[in-house]
């Protein structure tokens, strides 16, 4: 098994271009969660959305671009929170190699 | 206030170049939050905050997150218009900033305005 | 000759003030931090430290990050070679914040 990249004491990577898929499938079963194309859907928009913004958003907005992207059935919190529980925004940003949203209050 | 509804906005007043200390960055922090919580929000760019407009900024090698980028997002968290002061923008020399951001250029008695619309009024 | 080093925008008023009253011609300048946003001035007041310096130069990183190259050609960009190779030739550096 090849070395995994450094994390934060929360499991997040310190340095976001050591991030590749295969990583985020490994993150992914540390917390329960085997990585389907519901999940990747959402990885895509959130990594996408980072890369044009250098902004890892809290729920609310990842709601809205999930509802923007994806449409009213998966632009909802509920869908979110099926996907990656209890925490959406900051699981899913975990998984997707993006540093915690900084504002989450 | 019972009677009161109507939410007053925040006014957020931008006076700080973007990388030479943290107040642009906080100062963004704080619009990014308040939008969670639905507050209506007004910002201002004044003084040396308009050099957080300009447009190219590229600081990967002063190792700072790209301040642009991050104000490029604002439409997205509600805030529509950035209001900014015209005459700073003369004094300074600049005569071009980045076209993606959504603009308002105003004048004195504009930002007066502002200031007396706001309920609550937060400088960096 | 003197190296004097500003980090601060050209809204520090008081700090152009003083440097323009101490500096000479042949003095050498180096722009750094906020300091690069005077690239953004033309000045050829006498009275005024950009219209009296002869060598103004501005720190490449710096001038990158905040999204300004260098348009006003009377100012030089340089990187931290040569900054601490001109610190090395003047006979000592002022810095001006």
């Amino acid at each position: 098994m090849t070395q995994q990249p450094e994390r934060d004491a929360q499991g997040f990577i310190v340095d976001l271009n050591t991030w590749t898929p295969t990583l985020a499938i490994e993150i992914a079963s540390e917390e329960g969660i085997a990585l389907t194309d519901d999940h990747w859907e959402v990885i895509t928009l959130l990594r996408n959305f980072y890369m044009e913004f250098s902004i890892s958003p809290a729920m609310r907005i990842l709601v809205k671009i999930v509802k923007e992207a994806l449409g009213e059935d998966k632009g909802n919190s509920i869908y979110l929170l099926t996907l990656f529980p209890q925490s959406p925004a900051k699981l899913a940003s975990k998984i997707s190699g993006l540093p915690k949203p900084t504002n989450c209050l | 206030m019972p009677n009161d509804n109507k939410q007053k906005p925040i006014l957020i007043v931008n006076q700080s170049a973007p990388y030479g200390n943290a107040n642009a960055k906080e100062s963004l922090d704080l619009a990014l939050a308040s939008s969670a919580f639905e507050q209506a929000l007004s910002i201002l760019f004044t003084g040396d905050g308009i050099y957080q407009l300009l447009p190219k900024q590229s600081p990967d090698d002063i190792q700072s997150k790209n301040l642009l980028q991050m104000l490029k997002a604002l439409p997205i968290y509600g805030v529509e218009q950035l209001y900014v002061d015209q005459q700073s923008l003369t004094e300074r020399g600049i005569t071009e900033l980045d076209t993606q951001l959504p603009i308002v250029l105003v004048n004195s008695v504009e930002i007066s305005r502002l200031y007396h619309d706001a309920q609550t009024v937060f400088r960096f | 000759m003197i190296l004097h080093t500003l980090n601060k925008s050209p809204s520090n008023e008081a700090l152009s003030e003083q440097l323009s009253q101490v500096i000479q011609a042949d003095d050498q300048v180096i722009l750094l931090e906020d300091g690069v946003y005077h690239s953004l001035l033309e000045n050829n007041d006498t009275s005024h430290w950009l219209g009296i310096a002869a060598h103004v130069h501005a720190l490449n990183d710096d001038l990158k990050a905040r999204g300004l190259t260098s348009n006003n050609s009377a100012i030089k960009t340089i990187d931290y070679a040569d900054f601490v190779r001109l610190s090395s030739e003047c006979d000592k550096v002022i810095a001006w914040y």
